[in-house]
């Protein structure tokens, strides 16, 4: 009777042995990955107090920083010093609401991978740079604020797009809000007023569903997800038109910097697989004339546009502009969108003309901010 | 293992367990300066709970079961310790009441020891095994009723007192067979041949408490797969100890590939479990995908463990019971897992040892079914937990909290010292 029982033993024996291997599995090879997983409710748990790369400008402003708690120096609060200009771009980073924008889209480039995981141990054997990365955008601070503040309390959204490589130069959507308040005491409270709010604060009305592939570097982005008259599908499109239907993809991070200021990754414009002709767009958006835009009659010299009013999405009439300048060999397509019907017409081209204004005194500027 | 033990390892077992106990009120004090909090009384009443209710044991092993192996009580109360920790991180209300439930359970333990030091165990299971299987039944059946996937039976509702009557229908199982075998070995050796002189024998005690038995276990079947698969499973693998015939262990194999296949029909909460385990990571959240998020938990520990009360076990669904294994992963990390993984196999080892000395053949069949039993919930416990067996919601004893798992676990110690002790004596 001794001889079943020692072989049942010997089997149990292996059975544990198969138990051990499976959790070194998971919880040495596989671990990583686990952490990552987006399901795992702890990634947004171990993100709240970490030190963040930061967010800058193209002409590096610095648009979101950590900031180390006075009381424990080993945590981090984030910070965005300008607050709802970029909420809807740079986003923000929430330990309770998750991620959105930038902050969401290069979460693992922001991240410090120093943490005792099995790769994090081992990198930082063999003398990796675990520290938190920064990216730089491709909007430019000085046409963002204008853009912003011109776009005011409107329901709308204004995008700026350099038409040879697709770098979005400015995007500002309205109504907007305060990621600081996300960050912060009271979160929860702001967090509800903005889900439930009618308005929409939280949706980037320049966009409309294409933000996530839009911002990581190397996604692919059709002409059918970019909605024909939200600001980034008229920009895109009018951009297109104007070189023989070759489309850009749009883009709005330019570079990555590692701790000590070294760049390590560049984006490079890409055309889209898609194209779209000079006909459709005139079908689309009618002929450009100079100057002769609306309210944007005294714009600036050598721009062209056209106004119009079209129905976006769930059937909301929303007056559109289209800014291009200069007329041969554009530098900037700026495209406003103010959901207000025919009335907005006049908003949309003077906010149009603003920021081309702010564009053509940008540039013409000696040196300092150039690209 | 050989020789008889003296008095100087039944010290050892104490200081051993005076370890423990320490263990227990060391990690009571890291979750609670994890929370930034400093008190006395946690950590002074971990100590207690695990040096009482072990203290207890030994105290009646020195009394009524002097010679038994000492390797077993030290083992069991490390886990204990580990378990009574991980309890108290996850729920202070919860760990308290499995503190009444450990000093409860060693003092039946001890009774236990107390009730046989008479007579010993004998050769057979005697009288009033019926009586168990009765008490087990009137456990089990009023909670058949309940809602689809927890079996579990509240008693004074809310706060927490569970009972759990699956556990105590596989320690009562394991006893029953150990009898039935012992008393029919030929009968089942044979192969069925005999049917006509077992049907004739000892029709009072046996053949009663195996219907009951079966009746129970066919409810069971439907509320709670684990336990039934366990119960099948271990009686598969007692009769192959029993007669060395190896096709009860095809029997048994086939008929846990059947139900398999069979039980999605019969059960949407086992369908669900089912569903869950061959792909946790597009399977909605939710109760069901238990999976998913133990694994989580296993990862988050990796090498060396986020240190008690530093990780998120709370994160874990069930961390307190079928899960509890996942939270210690968390905490203690892979070099944890391993040790409380070592501990089980060293528990289970020692148990089967025991088996293979006892003289009597239903002393080694009680023995090696109790060690198979250890062995197997804990093996299934851990499978359900890294997704090797379909979610097996299975508690770990030892680890996990309840009144029934600590219940069994406590006996199942006092049965393997006492089968034990008589083989020395």
């Amino acid at each position: 009777m001794n001889g079943p029982v020692r072989r049942v033993v010997l089997v149990l024996g292996i059975v544990f042995l198969i138990l051990v291997v499976d959790l070194t599995y998971w919880q040495a090879i596989a671990a990583d990955r686990l952490r990552e997983n987006p399901r795992n409710p702890r990634v947004e748990l171990t993100r709240s107090g970490q030190e963040r790369g930061q967010i800058v400008s193209a002409d590096a402003v610095v648009l979101a920083r950590s900031v180390p708690d006075t009381f424990d120096p080993g945590v981090y609060r984030r910070e965005y010093p300008y607050g709802s200009v970029y909420a809807h771009v740079v986003g923000f980073s929430s330990a309770l609401f998750g991620d959105r924008g930038v902050e969401a889209a290069h979460a693992s480039l922001l991240r410090s991978r120093r943490d005792l995981t099995t790769s994090g141990i081992l990198n930082a054997l063999l003398g990796d740079d675990l520290r938190p990365r920064s990216i730089q955008l491709t909007l430019y601070h000085e046409l963002q604020v204008k853009a912003a503040r011109a776009l005011g309390d409107r329901r709308g959204a204004v995008v700026a797009l350099d038409p040879a490589t697709g770098q979005v130069l400015a995007m500002a959507s309205s109504p907007s809000f305060n990621p600081n308040a996300l960050v912060g005491t009271n979160a929860a409270v702001v967090w509800d007023a903005l889900t439930e709010s009618p308005d929409g604060p939280l949706d980037n009305r320049a966009i409309a569903g294409s933000l996530p592939r839009l911002l990581t570097s190397g996604g692919t982005i059709t002409l059918d997800e970019m909605d024909p008259h939200s600001a980034l599908g008229i920009a895109t499109r009018v951009a297109a038109a104007g070189q023989d239907g070759l489309m850009m993809r749009p883009y709005v991070t330019a570079r990555v910097f590692d701790a000590d200021s070294n760049q390590v990754e560049q984006t490079d414009p890409e055309p889209m697989t898609d194209t779209f002709s000079y006909e459709a767009a005139l079908s689309l958006y009618g002929e450009s004339r100079p100057l002769a835009v609306g309210d944007a009659r005294d714009g600036p010299v050598d721009t062209v546009g056209n106004s119009g009013v079209a129905e976006i999405g769930a059937g909301e009439p929303a007056a559109w502009f289209f800014g291009v300048w200069p007329a041969t060999r554009p530098t900037i397509v700026v495209a406003v969108v103010v959901y207000a019907g025919e009335p907005g017409r006049a908003a949309a081209a003077s906010i149009g003309r603003t920021v081309l204004e702010a564009w053509i005194d940008m540039i013409s500027r000696p040196l300092t901010n150039k690209r | 293992m050989s020789g008889s033990p003296d008095s100087m390892s039944r010290t050892a077992e104490l200081v051993f367990v005076c370890g423990s106990a320490g263990l227990a009120a060391f990690g009571v004090l890291l979750v609670n300066l994890a929370r930034e909090e400093v008190r006395a009384t946690p950590p002074l009443a971990a100590f207690l709970v695990v040096a009482l209710a072990f203290g207890l044991l030994l105290v009646a092993l020195r009394a009524w079961a002097p010679d038994a192996t000492p390797l077993l009580i030290p083992t069991a109360s490390i886990l204990a310790a580990l378990g009574f920790v991980t309890i108290y991180r996850l729920d202070e209300d919860l760990a308290s009441l499995h503190g009444w439930w450990l000093l409860l359970s060693a003092t039946m333990a001890a009774l236990w020891l107390y009730a046989v030091s008479e007579k010993g165990l004998g050769h057979r299971g005697g009288g009033w095994w019926p009586l168990l299987a009765l008490a087990a039944g009137l456990v089990a059946i009023p909670s058949l009723g309940s809602d689809g996937g927890t079996i579990w039976l509240a008693w004074e509702s809310g706060a927490g007192v569970v009972l759990n009557p699956g556990e105590i229908v596989k320690l009562v199982a394991v006893v029953l067979f150990a009898t039935l075998l012992a008393e029919r070995q030929a009968f089942f050796s044979a192969g069925g041949r005999y049917t006509a002189s077992l049907i004739s024998a000892r029709v009072t005690t046996v053949w009663p408490s195996l219907t009951l038995l079966g009746l129970v276990l066919i409810g069971v079947a439907i509320r709670d797969p684990g336990t039934f698969m366990t119960v099948v499973g271990v009686f598969c693998v007692m009769a192959y100890m029993a007669t060395n015939r190896v096709a009860y262990l095809v029997g048994g194999l086939g008929a846990g590939l059947l139900w398999l296949v069979a039980g999605p029909w019969l059960s949407e909460d086992l369908q669900t479990r089912i569903t869950v385990w061959t792909d946790p990571w597009t399977q909605p959240d939710g109760p069901g995908n238990r999976l998913a998020e133990g694994l989580f938990g296993l990862a988050a520990g990796s090498l060396s463990g986020t240190g008690f009360g530093l990780g998120d076990p709370d994160l874990i669904p069930e961390s307190t019971t079928s899960l509890a294994f996942a939270a210690v992963g968390e905490e203690l990390g892979l070099a944890g897992t391993v040790v409380v993984l070592a501990a089980y196999a060293l528990m289970v080892v020692t148990g089967f040892g025991i088996a293979l000395r006892a003289r009597e053949v239903f002393q080694k069949l009680l023995a090696g079914g109790l060690s198979l039993l250890l062995g197997a919930q804990t093996a299934m416990s851990v499978a359900g937990v890294v997704g090797l067996l379909p979610g097996t919601a299975m508690p770990i004893p030892f680890l996990s909290y309840g009144l029934s798992l600590t219940m069994v676990g406590f006996i199942l110690l006092a049965v393997l010292a006492r089968v034990s002790h008589e083989e020395r004596v």
